[in-house]
């Protein structure tokens, strides 16, 4: 079988490489995914830290809305400057019905909650209907050994819920939420010309297997033994 | 085809890497809100002023203007003169607190500026946002040359001899392109990236004069200086490279005293011509050379009444976010993603190293320097002269003969003059938040071209061109994991 001429082969190249930036880039756009701030607790004025956090003082609180999708909690904490021990918990639930209808719980060690810092609760996927709401207490906490929170101007904890989609969705709401006032077929176009050269970059670092360009080689016929 | 002619080819991946660079800030750009970036109200501000007033601005006297103001989520009323009625402005205009910038960014925008729609600053912001991205492709291109320069892929005597030194060019290009933090403000308006721009043209032109005798290569590198000047005082320090060049050029070329004397007028002169006046109105209006608005505050509560206290509640965020009514909300928000990324010498490096602080400075540094010792060991060993440098003088000689010196000295001058800032704020202030990452990108490709070849030289040969790769790939992967996970959260 003859072998493929030379400019058909590297005519292939450039037709497979164009088409696998296509498809990656179609890939990520379409399943990468994209956490975002679904709501954030208002936070207008002065914060001002809340009471420490102990089996008697829990810390509760409830946001009401129509959330889909809630894939985390981010609490802005604070540690007084200093290194705790001790240990926490925390259990989301909701409030549709009477009954609390618990969907998450986890404990965590206090060290590992940075100072001033939204600590990220991170939760399977929740469908919130209603009220959705969060209850914290700390172990063992004593006055030189406990974390706290910080509270807005309404005496309400700091706090943001997450969600997590795939970044053709996300591209919507960022484009809901700027203040660029672009069309959403030109922020989609930015966006996968962002990923597509993202791809690239990477097709051609990998690509390229002599860093010596040809034309650079000596010619044969010159090359001569002495 | 002759060696010369080979050298100069531009190779044809830079354009692409140039396009690529281009593509993903425009999204940057679209994705940084309005004003969220470092004085980005102030540095449009002075655009505006220039047009409409068409006088320089004044510190603590000229106002932003109602309008841009009012585009602004930042409370900037509080922030006003003394006594208002001297500046001529309505009494609630707040004042432009990055007046004391020189102004050749600003004016080289008035043109673009002329043709926006002025009663909608989004446009503005936008479009100006733009010619800042393609500042940043021509900082590219000129870090290209330069590596040409140093690192020719085609050597005299034929191909082979620096196979190398393709693979390097490319990572630090794509290092440069991908830093986050060169990312973000490239796409954003700032004077800083004029300082890139005119400082990358610089350090090529060292590099090429660097071996003649060159009297309009003189010139052209002191009408670049004093550009420089024009354009932002963290450039100064550039002076003090390039004067030092011009003393290693002199002991290497063995010219007459006075013939270096010339040459060194021709270029200081120059860049005085061009720069001198601005900083001969600072001491005019200022009394100092170098008017910082943390200290004319200081010197005077009543010019600036309420930065003191902006400073003494924030200290680390500084003239960063001026915000004198700023909420804990901004400080917490606002001033974490601004210290990470425009401050924070290691927020360069992007989300894998965020949570990295400033005296971790000191370790890449450090780093850096062991780096470049064992690069220069390693060089002058493999060398042929490498027997005979037991002789001081043949020492001497093979240390000046090294071709990497336009490199070094701008890194190391940038370098000092932070460090000297950091420890002056520091004896002043007693925190070490004044070193701000971006502004050691005047000399960011040599810091880049060093940290490279450092890893290039510590990498068994055999496993450089992975190395490289890898190098290349992370650099990619860090600007996209940044943006996407670090800046979008951070603004959506």
């Amino acid at each position: 079988m003859p072998s493929m001429p030379k400019h058909h082969r590297q005519n292939l190249k450039k037709i497979t490489g164009i088409a696998a930036v296509i498809t990656v880039t179609a890939a990520v756009f379409a399943f990468l995914p994209m956490p975002y701030t679904l709501y954030t607790q208002p936070n207008d004025g002065l914060l001002t830290p809340g009471d420490m956090i102990s089996e008697q003082i829990p810390l509760e609180q409830c946001v009401t809305g129509d959330f889909a999708d809630v894939t985390g909690i981010d609490l802005l904490l604070a540690t007084y400057g200093r290194t705790n021990s001790n240990l926490n918990y925390v259990e989301i639930f909701t409030l549709q019905n009477d009954p609390k209808n618990v969907l998450f719980k986890q404990e965590f060690s206090s060290p590992m909650v940075r100072d001033n810092d939204f600590f990220s609760i991170n939760f399977p996927a929740i469908e919130s209907a209603g009220r959705l709401c969060f209850f914290l207490e700390s172990y063992e906490a004593t006055p030189q050994n406990g974390i706290t929170y910080w509270m807005n101007s309404q005496s309400q904890p700091v706090l943001k819920l997450r969600s997590t989609k795939p970044l053709y969705k996300a591209v919507e709401k960022i484009h809901d939420a700027s203040r660029f006032d672009l069309p959403i077929w030109l922020v989609i176009a930015l966006c996968l010309l962002y990923i597509s050269a993202t791809v690239t970059a990477i097709f051609f670092i990998w690509h390229e297997t002599n860093h010596v360009p040809k034309t650079a080689l000596p010619h044969p016929r010159r090359t001569r033994k002495k | 085809m002759s060696t010369v002619s080979q050298t100069k080819k531009i190779n044809n991946w830079i354009w692409l890497i140039i396009a690529i660079f281009f593509a993903k800030e425009l999204f940057w750009a679209y994705l940084t809100p309005p004003w969220q970036a470092p004085d980005e109200i102030p540095h449009y501000g002075y655009v505006e002023t220039l047009f409409y007033e068409q006088v320089f601005p004044v510190l603590g006297k000229t106002v932003l203007s109602e309008r841009v103001q009012s585009m602004s989520p930042v409370e900037t009323a509080a922030f006003q003169p003394a006594d208002p009625a001297q500046s001529g402005y309505q009494p609630s205009g707040a004042l432009n607190w990055i007046a004391q910038h020189p102004p050749l960014y600003y004016l080289a925008l008035q043109p673009i500026y002329a043709f926006l729609p002025h009663e909608n600053p989004l446009t503005g912001i936008f479009i100006l946002r733009i010619v800042s991205i393609l500042m940043g492709c021509v900082t590219l291109f000129y870090a290209y040359k330069t590596l040409k320069l140093l690192l020719p892929e085609n050597e005299a005597g034929g191909a082979g001899k620096n196979a190398a030194a393709g693979a390097v060019q490319k990572a630090v290009i794509v290092g440069m392109a991908f830093l986050p933090m060169f990312s973000s403000i490239s796409s954003l308006v700032n004077n800083d990236n004029l300082v890139f721009m005119l400082a990358a043209m610089l350090i090529w032109l060292s590099a090429k004069n660097f071996d003649r005798n060159d009297a309009k290569g003189s010139f052209k590198m002191g009408i670049l200086l004093g550009l420089l000047a024009l354009t932002k005082g963290t450039a100064l320090p550039l002076f003090l490279s390039i004067f030092l060049v011009e003393v290693i050029k002199h002991l290497r070329m063995k010219k007459s005293l006075r013939y270096f004397l010339t040459h060194f007028a021709i270029i200081f002169g120059t860049a005085a011509l061009i720069g001198g006046w601005w900083y001969g109105r600072n001491i005019a209006l200022y009394g100092a050379f170098l008017p910082e608005i943390g200290s004319l505050a200081a010197e005077n509560p009543e010019l600036l009444r309420t930065y003191p206290e902006l400073v003494k509640i924030f200290p680390e965020a500084g003239g960063i976010i001026a915000l004198p009514n700023a909420t804990l909300w901004d400080f917490f928000i606002t001033k974490r993603f601004f210290w990470e990324y425009y401050q924070n010498i290691w927020g360069a490096f992007g989300q894998f190293f965020f949570r990295l602080f400033t005296w971790q400075y000191f370790v890449i540094i450090g780093l850096t320097l062991a780096s470049l010792c064992g690069y220069l060991k390693l060089t002058i060993q493999k060398s042929k002269a490498g027997a005979a440098l037991k002789n001081h003088r043949e020492t001497f000689k093979k240390i000046l003969s090294w071709n990497g010196w336009p490199m070094l000295l701008p890194l190391l001058a940038v370098g000092a003059a932070l460090t000297y800032e950091l420890f002056n704020v520091y004896r002043e202030r007693g925190f070490l938040g004044a070193l701000q990452g971006r502004y050691l990108f005047s000399a960011l490709l040599p810091f880049m071209y060093f940290f490279v070849r450092g890893l290039e030289h510590i990498t068994p040969k055999k496993h450089q061109p992975l190395v490289m790769k890898l190098l290349m790939t992370f650099f990619v992967v860090n600007g996209f994991v940044t943006l996407m996970y670090r800046v979008i959260p951070e603004f959506y």
